[in-house]
């Protein structure tokens, strides 16, 4: 035992029974000990202490490294960005202001810049957590960022895209969220190796996982996934069926949607000017294994449901084959139809899926008109519908035009403004500066008596993070104050986070 | 004097944050739109901000003299009105146009200066009752070495009993000495009995720190009995680890050591029901060490501001003593930013004056540690820091600290300052090549 830890054990049952000193020899430390042998105990071990804690205190040789150091990082060819643009990657993670990061990292990457090392340790961290985020940041982490990263466990495998059959090979002993995320990883190097890794446990995994799995295969569908996803139609799970209907009908020559097709050609009556349906007289096992389910959600009779889901599924070219006209004169000629709810809903959802401006446009004007809903069960036909995904396939120009003018209209009626601002909530696409000012000049001007409805959807209307902060400085300027009360905290956080935007890509730009 | 505030650089100012909170609150109302009212007057600034309140909070900033004031109530200081007129004022200077002081800035002037020189004068004016202070002296001694004996005493029983029945004993075992050492006006030796009780709960081996720190207790006794045959620096060691004050003025009239004294750093701690803040300066020509040490109480905050990265070049008078470390500034006369610094060559080198420092006093705490060369790296889920000849020493900081502290040098040499205490460096400050036009960086906050 060292002369410490003697003392210490003494200390600690005290010198009444354990009053020595440890033996002494002839080093120059136990020379000094001798000095204070002849004090009474108590007095001798705190001074035997002080010496012995002052020499280890004094005396301290720090260690040689044993390991080498780590080699330094690599010569960067990103510019560091300036000191500014960094206190605002550090701002936005510390006060949470996470929504901004993706706009941070892509400006960044316009400029060429890297991201600054002080700004690294917590942007990582949130990187784990948001693995979204990796492939914004791969274009500004240069050098510095890779090696600091491959530095710590937890970060080293956000960056580096690790080898396919490696993936692959994980993917049995791996749980299910490692498995989507695997899925993600391999689906965008190889797709093939995807659809084979769920392939291979398909059979054995519950039905959550099939159809959860399945879902991936969205990504980079091609009609090498055909086989397997009819073969998925005989699954157990009706669930799982969904999902793999849902993808075959997304492919546009896909078997799945022949045989709608070849459904749909009976029920149609066509001539230049005219489209008639008739409604499907059963639901068959055929058409249930196609995906169609036969129990009618409330607010549609059975048989128009069914046709709903058929026309869903029939390629969109089918009409404009059918008939030599454009989409929006198709819309048009339904309008009046007694199936025009069945019709429109399913061109919507089959619009949504993949399908070209021309009926988007159309469709989404159709709805903000006269939506194809049942008073009574408003829900049902929107959520089949899912209008509010048309907008992103219009092209950003035509559509703020559009609703440019929509939202100039005094007199709106209530379905029609709940419509607009629907479609509003989910427009993510950054905004020009000329629709961010009709949307905040609306804001400003909205009445005082707004039902709770309208307001609510005013609240969630994203002008903060899609509008175009250039536009800020006239409103912030502007005097007097808003008239619909629940509006004007939506209003003063919008500006507020539209000025520190424009602060925070005006840092970019040095 | 210069445009001090041109040395005010954003992240100077936020390092005078006391936390992370006032920092983001701090930052809402750097604009200059949320201040009006606003003026300054040479390095004199001020501004009004709405609140909550029905009266707008006032703030005003003396870069002179180093202080910030804030009318508002908050506990922690410096608030965040001040410091976000501080940020408004940097990033905007033209919001802030020369104009005559209004009425309560020039008030604050004028009681400031007033209450400095009540204080030269009454320090001047003392009639020096020699008698009646030698009368005050030879009470206190006597007190004192009643104090003394009584906690000698005291600790033999705690050594025969042996430390392990601690555990065991209620606050007022430690509650009633540490009191009694105050009425003994030996308030040195009542700190450190009470620090002594906190170690109760400091791990497994406990019972190492407490044997060391009742060492290290005894010897300061034994020194204190011995007071006389002691060199005189060593006696005022003693007399100021005891809790002998020194006397500002006469201080301030001593002659002091004229330097470029960088800030490199501060720590702050709770003492005594006390905030104490150590700020360490490092002297750029003559490679010594001062540390200001500022008091406040819990609900106020420290009045001086000084900015890391700057050098002042001033005259620093010392507290007297063995190794002398506590200084104040006695005369300043111009700021400059830090752009580079040199320290001790090797772990080696420094630690050898540490030691050479601890045999000249042995209750030393802290040493400041400027080393160049140095490279941070982790080892066994630690951070070190490694010298050029790879001797290494751990390092106490957050974890993303290390992470940026890391990501700064990216394997690559610096110039790190950090204050060693016996066992592990604390980073303050640095200088690397990766940031260029920043000049010394602070790591962390000052705690």
């Amino acid at each position: 035992m060292s002369h410490w830890e003697t003392l210490a054990a003494n200390a600690l049952v005290g010198t009444d029974r354990a009053p020595a000193l440890p033996p002494l020899k002839d080093t120059p430390l136990d020379v000094t000990l001798t000095r204070v042998q002849d004090l009474p105990p108590p007095r001798r071990l705190l001074a035997a202490a002080a010496i012995v804690a002052l020499w280890q205190r004094a005396g301290m040789e720090p260690p040689i490294a044993d390991q080498p150091l780590p080699d330094p990082a690599p010569q960067d060819d990103l510019a560091l960005c300036s000191p500014r643009a960094a206190r605002f990657l550090q701002r936005l993670l510390v006060e949470g202001l996470h929504d901004l990061v993706p706009e941070y990292l892509a400006a960044l990457a316009r400029r060429r810049h890297g991201i600054s090392p002080l700004a690294m340790p917590e942007l990582f961290d949130y990187a784990t957590e948001h693995p979204s985020l990796c492939p914004l940041i791969i274009p500004v982490l240069g050098e510095l960022g890779r090696w600091l990263a491959a530095h710590n466990p937890a970060w080293a495998s956000l960056f580096v895209t690790p080898d396919v059959s490696f993936l692959a090979a994980q993917w049995e002993t791996t749980g299910r969220k490692g498995r989507l995320t695997l899925l993600a990883q391999l689906r965008a190097s190889d797709p093939a190796a995807a659809r084979d890794a769920i392939a291979k446990t398909f059979d054995q995994d519950p039905a959550e996982d099939r159809a959860a799995f399945l879902a991936m295969l969205a990504d980079q569908l091609s009609p090498a996934d055909e086989a397997f996803l009819e073969s998925a139609l005989e699954d157990k799970s009706k669930r799982v069926r969904a999902v793999a209907a849902d993808l075959l009908a997304r492919l546009p020559h896909s078997a799945l949607g022949q045989r709608m097709i070849a459904r749909i050609q009976p029920l149609v009556q066509s001539a230049r000017s005219r489209l008639d349906f008739s409604l499907p007289s059963q639901c068959d096992a055929a058409m249930e294994r196609d995906g169609i389910q036969p129990k009618p959600p409330p607010g549609i009779g059975e048989r128009a449901w069914w046709l709903a889901q058929i026309v869903a599924a029939v390629p969109l070219s089918f009409w404009t084959q059918l008939i030599a006209r454009q989409p929006s004169d198709l819309v048009k000629l339904i309008a009046k139809s007694d199936q025009r709810a069945a019709i429109l809903s399913g061109w919507a959802h089959a619009a949504g899926r993949g399908g070209d401006a021309a009926w988007c446009e159309a469709l989404l004007h159709q709805w903000i008109e006269d939506p194809w809903i049942s008073r009574e069960h408003p829900t049902t036909l929107a959520e089949f519908s899912q209008a509010e995904e048309l907008a992103e396939r219009i092209p950003q120009d035509r559509l703020e035009a559009w609703m440019i003018e929509l939202l100039k209209r005094k007199q709106v009626p209530e379905n029609e403004a709940q419509s607009t601002l629907m479609i509003l909530s989910q427009y993510r696409r950054p905004w020009s500066a000329a629709f961010t000012r009709a949307v905040l000049d609306r804001m400003w001007n909205l009445p005082v008596q707004l039902p709770y409805p309208l307001a609510s959807a005013w609240i969630a209307c994203p002008v903060e993070l899609c509008g175009d902060p250039s536009v800020e400085p006239q409103f912030s300027k502007r005097k007097g104050r808003l008239r619909a009360p629940g509006i004007s905290g939506k209003m003063r956080h919008a500006l507020e986070t539209l000025a520190f935007r424009r602060e925070m890509l005006d840092a970019l730009k040095d | 004097m210069s445009d001090s505030l041109a040395l005010w650089t954003t992240e100077r100012i936020q390092a005078l944050a006391p936390d992370d909170q006032v920092k983001k609150s701090a930052q809402a109302l750097a604009q200059p739109a949320k201040w009006q009212a606003t003026g300054r007057q040479a390095n004199v600034i001020w501004g009004e901000h709405q609140g909550s309140a029905s009266a707008p909070y006032r703030v005003v900033v003396d870069l002179d003299a180093s202080t910030l004031k804030c009318t508002c109530p908050s506990h922690k200081q410096p608030c965040k009105h001040a410091l976000g007129m501080f940020l408004a004022a940097q990033s905007s200077p033209k919001a802030f146009r020369a104009a005559e002081p209004p009425e309560w800035v020039q008030q604050w002037i004028t009681n400031r200066q007033a209450v400095a020189a009540r204080q030269a004068k009454a320090d001047h004016d003392k009639p020096v009752d020699a008698k009646a202070q030698a009368k005050r002296a030879a009470k206190r001694e006597k007190l004192v070495d009643q104090g003394v004996g009584a906690l000698a005493l005291w600790m033999d029983d705690l050594m025969r009993q042996g430390l392990a029945g601690l555990a065991a004993q209620p606050h007022s075992f430690w509650e009633t000495q540490a009191a009694r050492l105050v009425d003994a006006q030996a308030p040195g030796l009542a700190r450190r009995v009470r620090e002594m009780e906190t170690l109760l709960h400091s791990g497994t081996r406990w019972h190492d720190g407490m044997l060391e720190r009742l060492s290290r207790l005894h010897l300061l006794l034994e020194a204190y009995q011995r007071i006389e045959a002691l060199p005189p620096d060593l006696q005022e060691q003693v007399r100021t680890q005891m809790g002998w004050t020194q006397d500002q003025a006469t201080l301030r009239a001593q002659p002091g050591v004229r330097d470029q004294w960088a800030v490199v750093g501060a720590r702050e701690e709770e003492q005594d029901r006390l905030r104490v803040r150590r700020t360490w300066l490092w002297g750029l020509n003559t490679h010594r060490s001062a540390m200001i040490v500022e008091f406040a109480q819990p609900n106020q905050g420290f009045e001086t501001l000084l900015p890391l990265g700057v050098a002042l070049e001033a005259e620093l008078v010392f507290w007297p003593g063995a190794v002398p470390q506590r200084a104040l500034v006695k005369q300043e006369e111009r700021r400059k930013p830090v752009d580079q610094l040199s320290g001790y060559g090797s772990l080696r080198a420094a630690l050898a004056d540490w030691g050479q420092a601890l045999a000249r006093s042995p209750w030393l705490d802290y040493f400041l540690l400027p080393l160049e060369n140095a490279i941070p790296s982790r080892r066994n889920d630690t951070w070190v820091l490694c010298d050029a000849e790879k001797t290494c020493v751990p390092l106490s900081l957050a974890e993303n600290d290390g992470w940026r502290l890391m990501a700064l040098s990216a394997g690559y040499p610096l110039t790190l300052i950090g204050e060693w205490n016996g066992e592990t460096l604390t980073p303050l400050s640095l200088l690397t090549a990766a940031t260029p036009g920043v000049g010394l960086l602070a790591l962390g906050g000052p705690r």
